[in-house]
């Protein structure tokens, strides 16, 4: 019964520290203005405090054994690595503005070698 | 032999790695998208949340909901384990309540998108796609019936001044500002007014923006008009709807399944042997409060 009681006892206080996380949050955001990356980072740093109470406490990873670590440590690799894998195609070229002067350099260099063709 | 759990937990966890990947995938793709969205100058260009209506108030809101729904779950899988029936069946209706609420908050932002037109693939994202989208929906009104519109009169002073409004544009002559003033004067028609203020989006718009003590209009943005075209607009509404969609999804899944243990200590069935569903239940809605935990900073706060 006792042992019930701490559960219950824990639950209750995760619960509190996670209404706290979400109150710091909403009161972080009154200053994105002033600051963006501070909150940015402010805010996501809360969110991986709110994941890790969710986590060890409600779903009790914390008194699981180490099956825990053979079960998530592949998802966890595949969820960081595909991102990254993105980066490369999407991240860094496709939405980037090509610069005006290159895109009117190969226009040019298109219609030179059109005439060049022509000439032939 | 074997794991010292039961199957149905073991397979709940499987499952849960799946949906780690499926939800990472999609965040994930949201900040490489986000953070590639830039201006002419290389600037980040991601529209802000007072342009694409994010109310912060509503995604903290419901993080708080999701958040006592979890406490809900673990309270209610103990109270069931160890003989507490009817407080258990308290703890899962309340839980049933916050998930029915959730869907309520976020249904109240989908409206305020749909309201103003923020759904993927039908914002505009340049002046000229504003433009070319007022002309279209005074078109739309103006291909009504006489009646509807006033009068014979009416529509045929509405449609010719639609034709003019596409000659115009046709000739690139039509800027957004001179379209702005023609459609709130259009508005301010004693008999088709109404109709062009409900049907034409940029209509809407002005009269979201707000005005200062002298009543004068307060553009949203820096730039004057900036609120009639979303520069990435469309790929916001993709990534908004599309995360926070799934994610609805998987509160409605959640429902369904709390159900089965709601009726059947509804009918005074509960035993001590369903805690072990519902703890399975609770992983599996703690795992949507997880979700909630990343897109609610990640969609309604960061700003990179």
């Amino acid at each position: 019964m006792a042992d019930h009681e701490s559960h219950d006892k824990i639950y209750l206080r995760v619960f509190g520290a996670l209404c706290v996380f979400t109150l710091l949050s909403a009161i972080a955001d009154l200053f994105k203005e002033a600051s963006p990356g501070v909150v940015g980072v402010v805010v996501l740093a809360i969110a991986v405090a709110k994941a890790a109470c969710v986590m060890l406490f409600f779903m009790h990873l914390k008194w699981e054994r180490g099956w825990k670590y053979v079960l998530l440590a592949p998802t966890t690799i595949l969820a960081i690595g595909l991102p990254i894998a993105l980066m490369p195609d999407i991240g860094w070229n496709y939405y980037h503005r090509v610069p005006t002067e290159t895109m009117i350099e190969a226009e040019r260099d298109n219609s030179s070698s059109a005439t060049g063709d022509q000439g032939h | 032999m074997g794991l010292k759990m039961a199957n149905s937990k073991l397979c709940i966890w499987l499952f849960l790695g799946t949906e780690i990947m499926f939800f990472s995938a999609l965040i994930g793709t949201y900040i490489v998208l986000r953070l590639s969205s830039v201006d002419v100058d290389g600037d980040r260009a991601w529209p802000s949340n007072e342009i694409t209506h994010i109310v912060t108030i509503a995604g903290a809101i419901n993080t708080f909901v999701l958040i006592g729904s979890s406490w809900l779950v673990v309270k209610a899988h103990e109270e069931i384990g160890r003989g507490q029936f009817k407080e258990g069946l308290r703890d899962l209706l309340l839980v049933f309540a916050c998930a029915v609420l959730f869907l309520g908050i976020k249904g109240y932002e989908y409206h305020g998108k749909w309201v103003r037109d923020i759904l993927p693939g039908r914002i505009s994202e340049t002046r000229l796609q504003a433009v070319e989208k007022a002309v279209r929906q005074i078109g739309t009104v103006a291909a009504l019936d006489a009646k509807t519109l006033g009068g014979d009169a009416a529509k045929k002073a509405l449609v010719a001044e639609h034709a003019q409004l596409e000659t115009l544009l046709r000739q690139e002559k039509l800027t957004l500002a001179a379209t702005e003033v023609r459609v709130v004067t259009l508005t301010k028609n004693t008999t088709y007014g109404q109709l062009i203020d409900s049907n034409v989006m940029m209509a809407r718009i002005y009269r979201d923006r707000t005005r200062d003590a002298a009543g004068n209009l307060v553009s949203l943005d820096q730039e004057h008009h900036a609120a009639y075209y979303i520069p990435y607009g469309n790929l916001f509404a993709s990534c908004y709807f599309t995360i926070t969609g799934f994610h609805a999804i998987h509160v409605i899944v959640g429902m369904i399944i709390f159900f089965f243990p709601i009726r059947k200590g509804l009918m005074g069935g509960l035993e001590e042997a369903d805690a072990q569903y519902v703890e399975n239940a609770g992983l599996y809605w703690h795992f949507v409060d997880l979700v909630w935990i990343f897109l609610f900073p990640l969609i309604y706060i960061v700003q990179f």
